[in-house]
């Protein structure tokens, strides 16, 4: 059980105080409700950009990451697909500290040509680190285009392509700025070592003060599927690869719990059926996956697998049908389902003793509009069934609902 | 507004473990106080690449852990491990082999028993380790597609030499080589309990030792053959400079270094905070200079990785390939500038300080505190040392600093190995 408490300030910014006294640190987390998914089409991985400006100093400090340092502290940011999430860890005397530099980016960052620039051109390094000089390193940018039609998760956060980084310009910065990074847009967790009535009185004083102005949320849509989709590229691997997709139901919704002990079933664990049946059993893939993207809205329930060299590529993705159809026939074993709950609950427990990861998942829960799903997942996770997984394997996978990339090797000439 | 008062950590102990012995002799180091009822336990043997009988034999070994007994077939043994909702895995580290169990406690006595049976009943079945070989061959081969990973290779090679085991490479033919007998015949000389240290963290009273003991401290084995390994460094006397040419790489992996020392040294501390100022953390200069001031990367560090015999010191980075004179010229340029230019004094406070947080890190809660200890132990180090670093760290001045720059940060002295 993890104590909180949550507040909502006057300018609507949401604050939540999570209590640890065993520990000599606070963390400081600021969520901003806005991810890749708010970005234009034609000006993709604006949102990841931004998260890099972030850094480039507020009116008051012309540094962000020195005072912080500074106090002994830490600090890192992530972007995804629904969020933008900030996070500093400092010594709990130093409290302040992070706490003054939110306050002050959140309202006065030092937007300029010069801080653009450059970290303009450090995100197109990561972009060719990560996404181009990588083996397989494309593979969410074929699969997400395939896989959403209307979406804007259409595209990674990193960008489409890298010419929409390239092309930002500072007008862009400062709109992207003042729509979304509002007090009512974001979500402050202080967690850690600071009672709740000074953390209180602290988050007032940096954060209460702050104008700000409504943000509108928007909704995105996305058809249903009505026929199946299929791909294949040829790159420079050592190895074939396939990936077949669904799309799936939202963060909120219960089947998202189904789904993911599903995918446990299917892959967790060197006991798990795809694990035994095609690495060891069939020796058809060197590596097999099965996965759910933990999106926010309409997420995506993936397998994936290295194909072993002498292995035929379409038998090969006929034994993962073979294993899908399994779960679609017969329900998992009592003693199968329970394995898998037992892991997760394994995971819980070792995921909670950080008391980073308690912060940022009180920020991810409150996204969602229920920090007490940090209480209640368990219970969720424990009232996943046999006959749900059966239900919930029918209704997704399904041929004419797939999505499949063919991730090939080009034959050498 | 202006910032407020910063205040200097101006306290950081480490705790003592708590420290037993098994019925067996073997010694057990504890640190308690988790929230949930939770354990973590490292069984740590004096083994790894440094003692294996042939290349490989240690990771094969690590990987095939639950590879079957007797009695038992792998997925048996995977299937009743998972069923507890636990996780038993290996790995093999240059001077060691680590065997970790993690475990809800209220399972803690099915798993211990299960860890029992492949600490003693392991058979290395033929066709698990022919399985092994193969995939271990095709993900071989999806890291050498990336440059950084053939950079560190290339590297470590002519560190420490090609016959050292800091420094050989995984090769096909190395996978291939090894054989049920040698899989056999190191666990049988190294995963041994006169050979073994037990080190658990979480949450635990006397049920969960009593547990610990009846199933570790019962472990007996047939006397072990002591064996003597020596490995002598042979770093490359050719050229020091490297470079791999890899078709359509749109950018290049460098590793510029050399064998350094490890913690016992006297210079070990100080070294640490010049290191921080130098590409160790997010303000270091390496980064203000090469990714804050002229975007030529995503990322640039430097390090000293410290090993039981020796340590290694190294920068690391990838930049675009039109931009690696550039790159490479300022990474030398701000060593330089180290050796010539007396630090400033704000620089060196904020490196401190960050590096005592750091520090305070490492003591906050027993998962931490097992990472430490364990590290410190695997280097014949006391524990007590871990408060010593930091009082050097407090009283290192710019002087001390500037001789440690001319001493060690010798562009001369560097390996440089690009790869793209």
């Amino acid at each position: 059980m993890i104590d909180y408490s949550r507040d909502v300030l006057e300018n609507g910014l949401t604050f939540i105080h999570h209590y640890d006294q065993t520990t000599p640190f606070v963390v400081v987390n600021t969520l901003y409700k806005v991810g890749a998914k708010h970005e234009d089409a034609h000006r993709t991985g604006f949102a990841h950009l931004f998260e890099h400006l972030m850094f480039s100093g507020s009116k008051h400090f012309t540094n962000f990451d020195k005072p912080l340092q500074e106090a002994g502290g830490e600090n890192n940011a992530f972007t995804n697909n629904d969020y933008t999430n900030y996070y500093d860890t400092v010594p709990a005397i130093n409290i302040e500290i992070p706490l003054c530099l939110e306050a002050d980016r959140m309202a006065n960052l030092n937007i300029n040509k010069k801080s653009l620039d450059v970290q303009r051109k450090v995100v197109c390094e990561e972009f060719k680190e990560n996404y181009i000089n990588q083996p397989y390193g494309n593979v969410w940018h074929l699969l997400r285009e395939m896989v959403y039609e209307k979406h804007p998760y259409r595209w990674p956060t990193i960008g489409k392509e890298l010419k929409h980084v390239e092309d930002a310009t500072l007008e862009d910065v400062q709109e992207f700025y003042s729509n979304y990074y509002q007090p009512s847009n974001a979500i402050l967790v202080i967690a850690g070592n600071v009672e709740k009535e000074t953390a209180k009185v602290l988050a007032q004083k940096y954060f209460g003060a702050l104008e700000g102005k409504p943000v509108e949320q928007k909704n995105f849509d996305e058809p249903e599927q009505q026929a199946a989709k299929s791909k294949t590229v040829y790159e420079d691997v050592p190895l074939n690869a396939v990936y077949i997709a669904f799309k799936m139901c939202d963060r909120l919704h219960p089947d998202y719990y189904v789904a993911d002990v599903t995918s446990d079933i299917l892959s967790n664990g060197t006991s798990s059926r795809l694990h035994q049946k095609l690495v060891k059993e069939e020796k058809a893939f060197v590596e097999i996956d099965a996965y759910i993207t933990s999106s926010d809205d309409i997420g995506m329930f993936v397998l994936e697998g290295k194909i072993s060299a002498d292995f035929d590529i379409q038998n090969a993705t006929d034994l993962i049908w073979k294993e899908l159809e399994k779960m679609k026939q017969e329900k998992v074993s009592e003693s199968e389902l329970q394995k898998c709950k037992n892991k997760m609950l394994t995971y819980m427990n070792f995921s909670e003793a950080s008391l980073l990861n308690r912060a940022i998942s009180l920020a991810t829960y409150e996204v969602l509009g229920n920090a007490n799903l940090i209480n209640e997942e368990e219970k969720f996770y424990d009232a996943v069934s046999a006959e749900r997984i059966l239900e919930f394997a029918q209704k997704t996978f399904t041929e004419e609902k797939s999505n499949t990339l063919f991730y090939l090797k080009k034959s050498k000439v | 507004m202006t910032i407020p008062t910063i205040h200097t950590i101006d306290k950081i102990t480490f705790p003592n473990p708590e420290a037993i012995r098994l019925k067996n002799n073997i010694p057990l180091y504890g640190f308690n106080g988790a929230k949930n009822d939770i354990l973590r336990i490292d069984l740590i043997f004096n083994s790894g690449r440094w003692t294996e009988p042939a290349r490989m034999a240690a990771e094969c070994t690590a990987r095939l852990l639950k590879s079957g007994t007797a009695s038992l077939t792998s997925f048996a043994l995977s299937e009743q491990i998972d069923s507890y909702g636990s996780t038993l895995k290996a790995s093999s580290g240059y001077n060691t082999f680590n065997i970790s169990l993690y475990c809800m406690n209220r399972f803690l006595e099915p798993s211990l028993h299960l860890l029992k049976t492949c600490l003693t009943e392991i058979i290395f079945p033929e066709h698990e380790l022919e399985l092994l070989q193969k995939n271990a061959i095709a993900k071989l081969k999806i890291s050498q597609e990336k440059n950084d990973y053939l950079a560190e290779v290339a590297f470590k090679k002519t560190v420490f030499g090609e016959a050292h085991p800091y420094g050989y490479e995984t090769t096909e033919a190395a996978i291939k080589n090894i054989t049920q007998s040698l899989l056999l015949q190191f666990y049988q000389a190294d995963i041994h309990p006169t050979n073994c240290t037990v080190f658990i963290a979480g949450k635990y009273a006397d049920t969960e030792l009593n547990l610990i003991d009846r199933y570790l401290g019962e472990w007996t084995a047939p006397a072990r053959l002591e064996q003597d390994s020596k490995h002598v460094l042979t770093p490359s006397n050719e050229e020091m400079k490297i470079r791999i040419q890899k078709e359509n790489s749109v950018q290049a992996s460098i590793v510029i270094g050399k064998e350094f020392f490890n913690k016992h040294h006297e210079d070990y501390a100080s070294f640490v905070l010049l290191n921080t100022i130098f590409g160790g953390y997010f303000g270091s200069r390496l980064m203000s200079n090469i990714r804050e001031e002229k975007g030529l990367t995503y990322g640039i560090h430097s390090g000293l990785s410290t090993l039981k015999y020796n340590g290694v010191f190294s920068i690391q980075t990838d930049t675009n390939l039109e931009n690696l004179d550039v790159c490479l010229h300022e990474i030398y340029l701000e060593m330089a500038r180290l050796q010539h230019d007396i630090i400033p004094e704000k620089e060196i406070t904020l490196a401190r300080n960050y590096l005592l947080g750091k520090f305070l890190g490492r003591t906050d809660g027993p998962f931490n505190q097992i990472e430490v200890f364990k590290s410190y132990f695997v280097e014949n180090l006391a524990i007590n040392k871990f408060e010593a670093f930091v009082e050097t760290i407090k009283q290192t001045d710019a002087l001390s600093l500037q001789r440690l720059a001319q001493k060690y940060l010798h562009k001369e002295s560097m390996y440089e190995v690009v790869v793209g």
